[in-house]
């Protein structure tokens, strides 16, 4: 299902003149019943033991606080509808009574401690990650997550897999409506058995994150040079996809650094392991695919109905779902300057755009600049160590591991000779692939 | 408290006397930028804070625009982040704070019987800092990198990373620490030294004993604070690794000196509120305020176990279990103090003989409203369920319902009660009504919404979210827009009442107890030049 | 109001009359921060627009009490009193800002080392002790003053002996406050001569500390190794000592002053309410080192 989206007047160019907008929209658009997707006003439901718990512990001091509010306005209505002047109610003069003042103070300690038992005994349960079978390493980065499967050789990063195109709304022209797992999709799975008692060893590279993903009942705040654990266990028969996200403020894309895990049987995933994790990399590439082609047909569908102004949208999107589709590798040959520029590019925008910026000029004070950067045009060696290795300390992550090396020897081409940097060599994957 | 009846037979004598003394007002740039005078530099305060909420407002409205459907229409996330920390900074430093001080600095000699502040030229000292400091703050905006964008809380290591902007706004939050200890100290010397002579401390109104407290609370926290940010600059440019791993330091000490800090920051901006509702419930109740004594001791409970609650905010963090469970206690005990003030005036009300203008009608919203707030700030003191609140919209929930309907909406009250001693005018009572609905109604309507996008999952800080969270935030938004409309009717109200209306009586209501309805109003230039006799 | 007379004030709470210096004062410290922040960002504006500012600041604070000097015959016993309390309640905002950074070293030095040490996946091989510079920082090579060789290479650092300079400098600063308190009780008992010579004493005594904290950090750095950089150590070593050290200079000139105005015969036996807030600073100045001497340099 698809978030079908306001329809805006042509390019709006200024913010205020989109504030305009909004407060049009506000007053006429709202309540008509435009947004379609699912809500709920409650968790999402548990799938881990530990998610219940919680889940029926929120719901029990929920409702004691409810109770609670009833009584205490209860009275406070009656008194304003019985108390009052205009009913000619004349003012009692008393100002204290000890004894309601110990009642008032006793009940409530007793109602706390009576809420206060459960959550000790969940938190004590959540806190013993003692006897698990098997262990995965989490790191966060600004702004992907990294899993490494500490039993086993795996190890892989996962991004955002929702196009820029969906996200971009600045320019009405080109933008896509968001689809059904808008901000909820990435590129590799995290892939976890159900059945087993998961331990999770938290970190991150940069500044601080938090792993979360609300049916299993984890958030854990993932810091630098520090390691969290938690643990979860997911019921057989719950297999699926979860999703969650980053949930401590973590700069510019805090936003845009889902996780997804894919629950599989615990035969399925000791497969996955023998098969060296690979098997279902696929399966989310074409996930984000399909969600992309599912929001095409659908703004079709509302496009007839609205008439030719959206047909040109779908014009404009057809291309970026094309786009999307995942690339047949390249094996060994030649590449010419235009190849790795053409590469490197497309390597830029998804991987380095988002802190050095879509036109290289970084972030001043956080991320620094391409354009002109000293490393970047001084010696080509440095260049290469610095972006295969990274920076310790720095946000700037080792990407050796990330990227092919065709795509490392685009993107330092690219950085060589765009935004003005025009050195003029370039990088080959050979040259990569002898440093590895 | 007991009775405050004054001999004032004397007093206004003494006004005769002194009138063409009493009446020099100084004018122009002497007046409003040298000023000693308590009532002016109140004014001022006042309405500097005003001017925050809404500058502070906008900023909030500029967030509920983005959010109003998911993607990105009209700020860019990094954007979005500025608006999110500079809302909130503005909102707790420069709206809140400062609006409390401004009715200290009008309130409390008037309430004890007191001439002026006891240090009146640091008091305009501590006023004058805050523009400066603000502009400071603001100007931030200008530099590379724009605003800082690291949340109001800025945690290291994301503030250690950003630009200029995060150096400018720790030498602000100096600046406004020197501001607040300098306003504190002030407020405790005049209670301290300078009531009248019978005004014994279980006298004092309540609005004075909450700010008794909470100067003292000021004085505590602003120095910690500002040594946190201290450590922070010297780890951005001086190599310090207070923050820094590598070199034996902790991202989350920052939090710790923080919190430690920010807890009891919050109760800063509630306990006054706490006072002006003590203050008006009982007017138009027609009945003393019930339980004086243990209002004054649940206060300044809340004001020690503020001290011993910091890690809540930091549950996820991976503390050890015993911290955790030592937090959630601490946590949840401050609810038996904060309920005693509410059964307080629940049971002041009950058996009274009460009528509803505007101040009331603001003093039981901000009862119920805030009460709302306080039980889902219970909810969150619960460690295993705060790991599925925390760093969620079921906060930002939280948070607004004790601030804005407890902070400011107690602020508003608390203008209308006092507006006619302050300017001699009475408000215009139906516009003042419409006002509290439109205010009560469009509040719910912006935050209520939100408790649901949390529990559903959706995280704070967000500038763009997924799909299923976009109905609520759209009533959200809408509900932003008409709150933020309906605070151009008070600016009208305080304007309209300030140039003209009906002159108001010395008394204002009906027979209110307190030294601040025995002068005329509006309150003369001086007042108590000799003390009024307390019995 | 500027017309009542000094007499009307003996009776009654001193309200001053409007001032300029609140303001002025305020736009100087707009100046001093501007200028900290740009400075520490590298534009050359930054320290002009501090100079100005600390000019301006210095000089109104000069004016500004220069003027509270001049009223104080005619505030009355209620003034005095307030002035009192709220220097109590700044010290006490002291005492918590110092908090803070002991918090810290707490924190750090129990909690966080041992945890760092704990993280082998991360830190293999990091031991936790104290002092300590994290695990990608410096080694510490010895107690007390090595040799140039041994501290040359530049990842390694030397520790302060503590019963050497830091020894003498506690000695110091409890003397300070007991020839402090001499002082005090001559002024008490009008003995001017004796109040202005102890006093004199006490704030040399104040500037032969500085002298010896300046001598210190000379040490640490070229020869020790030890820097503001040396991982949590050097931290936490630099920040609370050189906050101390300022503290000392701002007691010593606030001190130095009251000498002044000792010898011009400001004070009266019962009336003298500067010099008291002078004391009560220096003792709890005194008071921190000695929290120091034990947590920084002992422990
Ligand atoms: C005015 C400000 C204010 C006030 C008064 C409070 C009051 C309380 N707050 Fe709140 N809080 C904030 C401002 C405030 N808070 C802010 C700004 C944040 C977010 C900061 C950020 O991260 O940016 C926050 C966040 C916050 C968190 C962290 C959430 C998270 O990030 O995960 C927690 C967790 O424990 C919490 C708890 C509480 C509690 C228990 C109270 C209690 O004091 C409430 C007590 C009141 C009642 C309980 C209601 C009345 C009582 C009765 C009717 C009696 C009967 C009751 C019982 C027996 C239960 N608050
Ligand atoms: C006292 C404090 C206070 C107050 C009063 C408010 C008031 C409001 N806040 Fe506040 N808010 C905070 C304190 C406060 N907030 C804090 C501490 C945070 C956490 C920040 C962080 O995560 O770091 C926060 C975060 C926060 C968020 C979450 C942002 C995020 O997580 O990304 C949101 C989102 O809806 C929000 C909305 C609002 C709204 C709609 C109001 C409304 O009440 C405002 C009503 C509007 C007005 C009163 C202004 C009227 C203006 C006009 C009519 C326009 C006129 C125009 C000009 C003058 C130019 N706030
Ligand atoms: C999470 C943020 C982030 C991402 C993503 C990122 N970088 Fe960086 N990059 C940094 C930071 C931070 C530095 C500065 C490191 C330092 O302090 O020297 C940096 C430095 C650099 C430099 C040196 C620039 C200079 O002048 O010092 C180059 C070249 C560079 N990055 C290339 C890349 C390439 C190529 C990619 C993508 C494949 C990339 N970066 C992705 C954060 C990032
Ligand atoms: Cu990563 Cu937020
Ligand atoms: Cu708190």
């Amino acid at each position: 299902m698809v978030f079908p989206r306001m329809v805006f007047p042509k390019p709006v160019k200024t913010a205020l003149n989109k504030l305009a907008v909004a407060s049009t929209l506000l007053t006429s658009a709202l309540f008509s019943g435009l947004a379609q997707a699912e809500y709920r006003l409650n968790f999402q439901d548990p799938v881990t033991s530990v998610a219940r718990e919680i889940y029926d512990l929120h719901m029990l001091i929920f409702w004691i606080c409810v109770v609670i509010f009833v009584v205490v306005f209860g009275f406070m209505f009656y008194s304003i509808f019985a108390h009052r002047k205009s009913k000619n109610y004349e003012a009692a003069q008393f100002s204290h009574s000890t004894k309601v003042e110990v009642i008032w103070t006793v009940i409530p300690s007793i109602i706390l401690v009576l809420m206060a038992w459960p959550a000790t005994l969940v938190l004590i349960d959540m806190e013993d990650t003692t006897m698990s079978d098997l262990t995965i390493k989490i790191t966060g980065y600004q702004w992907k997550w990294g899993y490494e499967y500490l039993d086993s050789d795996i190890s892989f990063y996962s991004t955002l897999a929702t196009p820029r195109e969906q996200i971009d709304q600045f320019d009405e022209a080109n933008a896509v409506p968001p689809g059904e797992n808008y901000l909820l999709e990435v590129d590799n799975y995290l892939v976890v058995p159900s059945g087993r008692k998961v331990r999770a060893l938290i970190t991150a590279n940069d500044v601080i994150h938090a792993w979360w993903i609300p049916a299993f009942g984890t958030k854990k705040d993932a810091i630098p040079g520090y390691i969290n654990e938690l643990w979860f266990n997911v019921d057989e028969g719950k297999e699926g996809l979860y999703r969650g996200q980053c949930a401590e403020l973590c700069g510019k894309d805090h936003a845009f650094m889902p996780i997804v895990a894919k629950v599989v049987t615990g035969e399925e995933f000791d497969n996955w392991v023998a098969s060296g994790g690979t098997s279902f990399a696929a399966d989310a590439i074409a996930e984000a695919v399909d969600g992309l082609e599912a929001a095409v047909a659908e703004v079709a569908e509302v496009a007839e109905q609205a008439g030719d102004a959206m047909a040109e949208v779908v014009e404009a999107v057809v291309p970026a779902a094309d786009a999307a589709a995942p690339e047949p590798t390249v094996s060994a040959k030649t590449w010419t300057k235009d190849e790795l520029m053409e590469k490197g590019a497309a390597v830029y925008q998804t991987r380095c755009q988002a802190c050095h910026g879509p036109d290289g000029k970084g972030l001043p004070g956080a991320f620094p600049a391409i354009a002109g950067s000293e490393v970047v045009m001084g010696d080509r060696d440095a260049q290469i160590d610095l972006v295969m290795f990274g920076k310790a300390g720095t946000a700037m992550a080792a990407f050796a591991g990330q990227l092919s090396d065709e795509e490392m020897a685009g993107v330092l081409t690219y950085q060589r000779n765009a935004f003005g940097n025009n050195v003029g060599d370039v990088v080959l994957p050979a040259d990569i692939k002898a440093k590895r | 408290m007991s009775d405050t009846a004054v001999a004032h037979g004397h007093d206004h004598a003494h006004d005769h006397d002194h009138d063409h003394d009493h009446d020099h007002k100084p004018t122009g740039f002497r007046r409003w930028f040298m000023s000693t005078n308590h009532k002016d530099i109140g004014t001022l305060y006042l309405i500097f804070s005003l001017t925050m909420l809404f500058l502070g407002g906008a900023m909030a409205l500029v967030i509920r625009a983005e959010l109003f459907q998911p993607g990105l229409q009209f700020v860019d996330p990094h954007f979005f982040n500025q608006m999110t920390t500079m809302h909130a900074l503005i909102m707790v430093f420069g709206a809140v704070m400062p609006g409390f001080v401004g009715f200290a600095n009008w309130m409390v000699p008037l309430m004890v019987g007191a001439p002026d502040m006891a240090l009146p030229r640091m008091n305009n000292w501590s006023f004058w800092i805050l523009p400066f400091a603000f502009s400071i703050l603001l100007l931030s905006f200008f530099v590379p990198g724009g605003a800082p964008a690291a949340g109001w809380t800025l945690y290291a290591p994301l503030t250690v990373q950003g630009g200029m902007s995060v150096d400018m706004a720790i030498v602000a939050i100096h600046m406004m620490g020197i501001s607040s200890i300098m306003g504190a100290i002030n407020i405790i010397v005049t209670t301290l030294n300078m009531r009248a002579p019978g005004m014994t401390l279980m006298k004092m109104p309540m609005f004075v004993w909450t700010w008794l407290i909470t100067a003292f609370l000021l004085i505590a926290v602003m120095p910690v604070f500002a040594g946190a940010v201290t450590m922070l600059l010297t780890d951005r440019h001086f190599g310090t690794a207070f923050f820094n791993p590598a070199g034996g330091g902790d991202p989350v000490l920052f939090q710790h000196i923080f919190w430690f800090f920010g807890h009891p920051e919050v109760y800063i901006m509630i306990l006054p509120a706490f006072g002006i509702i003590s203050q008006i419930i009982p007017t138009f109740a027609r009945k003393p305020l019930f339980g004086y004594s243990s209002m004054v001791f649940a206060t300044a409970a809340i004001a020690f176990l503020s001290f011993i609650v910091w890690a809540h905010h930091m549950f996820t963090v991976g503390m050890p279990l015993q911290g955790e469970l030592f937090f959630m206690y601490a946590t949840m005990l401050i609810s038996v103090p904060t309920g005693v003030k509410v059964f307080n005036w629940v049971t002041t009300m009950w058996r009274g003989s009460m009528t509803f203008e505007t101040p009331m009608l603001y003093a039981i919203g901000v009862v119920f409203l805030f009460t709302m707030g306080g039980l889902s700030g219970l909810m969150l003191a619960i460690t295993p369920a705060d790991f599925q609140y925390h760093d969620t919209y079921f906060v930002v929930a939280h948070f607004h319902y004790v601030l804005f309907s407890g902070a400011v909406m107690a602020m508003m009250g608390g203008t209308f009660y006092w507006l006619p001693k302050w300017c001699g005018h009475m408000y215009n009572e139906t516009l003042g009504k419409w006002h509290f609905w439109l205010t009560t109604i469009f509040f719910n309507i912006t935050f209520f919404p939100q408790h649901f996008l949390g529990l559903a999952g959706m995280p704070r800080r967000y500038a763009d979210y997924p799909i299923q969270f976009t109905e609520f935030n759209q009533w959200s938004t809408v509900g932003a827009f008409g709150l933020g409309i309906s605070q151009l009717l008070f600016v009208y109200i305080i304007v309209s009442t300030v140039r003209g209306g009906k002159k108001a009586t010395t008394e204002v209501w009906d027979n209110p107890e307190g030294l601040e309805w025995t002068v005329p109003s509006p309150a003369p230039f001086h007042t108590f030049d000799e003390p009024p006799v307390v019995k | 109001m500027a017309s009542h007379s000094p007499e009307h004030y003996k009776t009654h709470y001193y309200v001053p009359d409007s001032s300029v210096y609140p303001f002025v004062s305020s736009i100087a410290l707009f100046f001093i921060a501007l200028g900290g922040a740009s400075l520490v960002n590298g534009y050359a504006i930054g320290p002009k627009m501090m100079t100005i500012g600390g000019i301006g600041l210095a000089s109104l604070l000069f004016i500004w009490f220069r003027r509270v000097i001049a009223e104080s015959p005619d505030y009355n016993m209620d003034v005095d009193k307030s002035f009192r309390m709220g220097m109590a309640w700044f010290i006490f905002s002291e005492v918590m800002f110092f908090a803070a950074f002991f918090g810290a070293l707490y924190y750090l030095r129990n909690l966080a080392v041992p945890w760092l040490a704990e993280t082998e996946l991360l830190w293999p091989g990091f031991e936790a002790m104290w002092p300590s510079s994290g695990p990608l920082g410096a080694q510490i090579v010895t107690n007390g003053v090595p040799s140039a060789t041994e501290i040359s290479e530049a990842t390694k650092y030397g520790l302060i002996d503590p019963l050497h300079l830091p020894l003498y400098n506690t000695l110091i600063l409890l003397t300070s406050s007991v020839t402090l308190t001499i002082s005090h009780h001559a002024l008490r008992a009008s003995n001017r001569a004796q109040t202005i010579i102890w006093l004199a004493i006490t704030v040399a005594l104040g500037v032969w500390f500085l002298a010896l904290q300046v001598t210190e950090y000379i040490e640490a750095y070229q020869q020790l190794g030890l820097t503001l950089g040396t991982g949590v150590y050097g931290s936490t070593f630099f920040m609370l000592t050189g906050f101390h050290g300022f503290h000392v200079t701002l007691g010593a000139f606030i001190l130095f002053i009251v000498l002044l105005r000792c010898m011009k015969g400001h004070f009266t036996p019962e009336r003298h309410f500067v010099f008291e807030a002078g004391a009560w600073y220096w003792h709890f100045v005194d008071v921190v080192w000695v929290g120091l001497f034990i947590f920084v340099y002992i422990l």
